[in-house]
């Protein structure tokens, strides 16, 4: 179980997470949704204690994030939104290397290794070396590191990205299945039709706040929308576009000039 | 903790066995580099030998007013006496001349009469050959000239040794306390040459590559986005930072013995070809080798670890591989200095903290060590506080390892 409250968290002046409060039960996917750079990805590393929240607090299955972390990272597994392989070692290398820093060691690792293998198919390329992966092949293997201890808690930032429809209908299944194991999983997505298909209730977050929280059908009703994409457009939309026009018409000359140097991009690209 | 730094070192091992490439520059390098050096020693000796036999061609001229230096350069199979062409600047330039003895006119009478003379030595450009010519040449004059003075004391009933009358000779002190040194006797040269080899030996491991690994463990996870899953396992930091930098202990220290491997096909170029030519004639003899190595790792091993942790510390610091490469070029820039600056101008029995201070306290005893020798007591004190230097090193490097803002940096 996961429980967020009050949690924020301050990169300087931005505030990247603003007073979040939310809990995930066992057995629970919880959707976190939102625009590009709303907090999700900073929410999550929070949670797995990566991250120290400027104020509020988060606890795994009753372990806090700062005090317990250790207890934390062993009862997490994260699937990090941009991880990176080591080209030299083959993904059964790789779930080992992980493994033994889970703890894990002897046949219960290797048992523990064949079954994640397995379960996301990666059998045929277990033992090829990681440079020159297709982005897909990376994905399974980095899923396959949050996996890899068996954790009752998935912190799952974008598990389908990169991957093929047949793989992303495969991690769907996978994602359904470890509920029903029971375990605790928060996923953060831009798929709505993931969303809407797997998550029991989502939060829509923007700006590190969160917007609206329900199941997708409630959120729907409320909004009066088609589907969860329309809801999520109403709910975050219009409220962006009045922010970004606000700013917009803010900005200073020399503003736009030093972006212009530090991005290359001027305003209206 | 074990269990972590393990798991880590056994990962850095076999990433860097399957890194060919480093692998070779790291560790192939240097035996190349010791295989170019003997070949060039072995060419150099054989160059030497062929000139020495075919003799190299000098010209005398007015040698008939010395006819006791024109036998003894007659005699000498090294050298061949031609002719003098009629163009000698010509010949001297195009090396058929290693170079051209002119005797002065008048030379024997001035002989005769006691007056000194001047001989004229013009060198060609004939490379080595008229450099090997002009030793032999000062020797054979040197010699011509003992004997013209033997000559005369003898006409006056006197034994040559009558000019010599006191001579020098050269011992050390017995070595004080340990002392590892390779003992460097004859002429007065060597003190400054083995005060140099510390800072030589710190250079030598600060470029052999080991160093640069670290940064690479550290920020190079950054760089490849592999930091994240590795921070959030439960792995103890200490741990990790442990099995990085005993990888790069490892490394640096093979890399350093086979680069020092180097200096063999020195010392034995430098003990042979000119010891036999004559201008040192001294050895330079290395007593109890293997115990200077084993003396000086021991000592060394502390502070290898210690900068081994400030390093990891500063990787974990930069935003990226060549931030971090950039400071590797300080290191590397500054600690050799360091070195050379401790070991010229600390004095010889210096206050007893020195001997506590980091860094500097290692090279000071490296100095005696390598030297004059050291107490025992002393020798643990250095080895006692740079161990405590290298525990709270590594320490600072675990704490950073786990600190929110240093991770985060340029990620
Ligand atoms: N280490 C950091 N230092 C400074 N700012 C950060 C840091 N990490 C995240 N941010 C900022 O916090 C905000 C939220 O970023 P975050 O990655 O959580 O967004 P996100 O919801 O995951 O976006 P996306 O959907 O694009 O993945 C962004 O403005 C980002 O620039
Ligand atoms: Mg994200």
């Amino acid at each position: 179980m996961i429980a967020v409250e009050q949690l924020t968290k301050r990169f300087r002046k931005l505030t990247a997470v603003d007073g979040v409060t939310f809990t995930c039960r066992d057995g629970e996917v919880f959707g976190l949704l939102g625009p590009n750079g709303a907090g999700k990805t900073t929410l999550l590393r929070l949670i797995c204690s990566l991250l120290e929240p400027t104020s509020g607090s988060a606890s795994v299955d009753g372990f806090d994030t700062c005090r317990d972390a250790r207890h934390v990272r062993a009862r997490v597994g994260l699937l990090v939104e941009t991880a990176g392989l080591y080209g030299r070692f083959t993904p059964r290398e790789h779930l080992r290397f992980y493994g033994r820093l889970h703890g894990l060691s002897g046949s219960r690792l290797e048992t523990r290794i064949a079954t994640v293998l397995d379960m996301l198919e990666m059998t045929e390329f277990a033992d090829r070396r990681a440079e020159g992966f297709s982005a897909g092949m990376r994905r399974r293997v980095v899923l396959g590191l949050a996996l890899i201890h068996d954790p009752p808690n998935l912190l799952l930032d974008e598990p389908s990205v990169g991957l093929d429809v047949m793989s992303i209908r495969n991690v769907r299944a996978l994602i359904t299945r470890l509920r029903q194991e029971g375990r605790c999983i928060l996923l953060s997505t831009h798929l709505m039709d993931e969303a809407e298909r797997l998550c029991d209730r989502v939060a829509i977050i923007h700006k590190g706040r969160i917007r609206a929280l329900d199941t997708p059908a409630n959120l729907i009703a409320q909004t009066d929308a088609a589907d969860l994409e329309e809801a999520f457009v109403r709910i975050v939309g219009e409220e962006r576009l009045r922010a970004d026009l606000w700013l917009a018409e803010r900005r200073p000359r020399w503003y736009q000039f030093w972006r212009y140097v530090r991005t290359g991009r001027s305003q209206h690209d | 903790m074990i269990d972590t730094m393990y798991t880590v070192l056994l990962k850095e091992t076999r990433d860097l066995l399957r890194d060919r490439g480093t692998l070779l520059v790291i560790f192939a390098t240097p035996f190349a580099l010791t295989l170019l050096y003997l070949v060039a020693a072995l060419l150099l000796a054989l160059y030497t030998l062929r000139e020495a036999r075919q003799g190299l061609p000098i010209a005398l001229i007015n040698g008939d007013q010395l006819p006791g230096l024109q036998a003894v350069l007659e005699k000498s199979r090294a050298l061949k006496l031609v002719p003098a062409p009629p163009d000698v600047d010509d010949a001297l330039h195009s090396g058929e001349l290693a170079l051209v003895l002119t005797v002065p006119e008048g030379a024997a009478a001035a002989l005769a009469a006691g007056h000194p003379i001047t001989l004229t030595l013009t060198v060609g450009y004939a490379g080595l050959r008229s450099d090997l010519a002009v030793t032999l040449i000062q020797s054979f004059v040197e010699d011509y000239g003992d004997q013209i003075v033997s000559e005369r004391l003898a006409q006056h009933g006197l034994d040559p040794s009558w000019l010599k009358p006191v001579r020098l000779q050269y011992t050390s002190p017995p070595a004080e306390g340990i002392a590892a040194a390779p003992t460097l006797t004859g002429e007065a040269l060597p003190n400054l040459l083995s005060l140099l080899f510390i800072p030589y030996l710190v250079t030598l491991w600060t470029f052999s590559g080991g160093i640069d690994m670290i940064a690479h463990l550290t920020v190079g996870e950054k760089e490849r986005h592999t930091l994240e899953a590795l921070l959030v396992t439960p792995a103890d930091r200490v741990g990790l930072v442990l099995g990085k930098v005993t990888f790069s202990v490892i490394v640096s220290l093979v890399s350093a013995a086979l680069w020092s491997l180097n200096t063999l096909p020195y010392l034995w170029i430098f003990s042979t070809t000119f010891a036999r030519i004559g201008s040192l004639t001294g050895t330079v003899g290395l007593r109890h080798i293997g115990l200077s190595v084993v003396w000086l790792t021991l000592l060394i091993a502390p502070l290898i670890v210690m900068i081994a942790g400030l390093i990891t510390a500063i990787g974990g610091l930069a935003r990226s591989v060549r931030e971090a490469g950039y400071i590797m070029t300080a290191v590397r820039l500054l600690l050799p200095a360091l070195a050379f600056l401790v070991v010229l101008t600390v004095d010889t029995s210096p206050p007893l903290a020195i001997y506590t201070v980091p860094i500097i306290g290692v090279l000071v005893a490296m100095r005696d060590l390598w030297g004059g020798g050291i107490a025992p007591g002393l020798l643990l004190l250095t080895w006692l506080a740079a161990a405590i230097y290298a525990g709270l090193a590594i320490y600072l490097a675990a704490y950073l390892f786990s600190r929110e803002w240093v991770l985060w940096r340029g990620l």
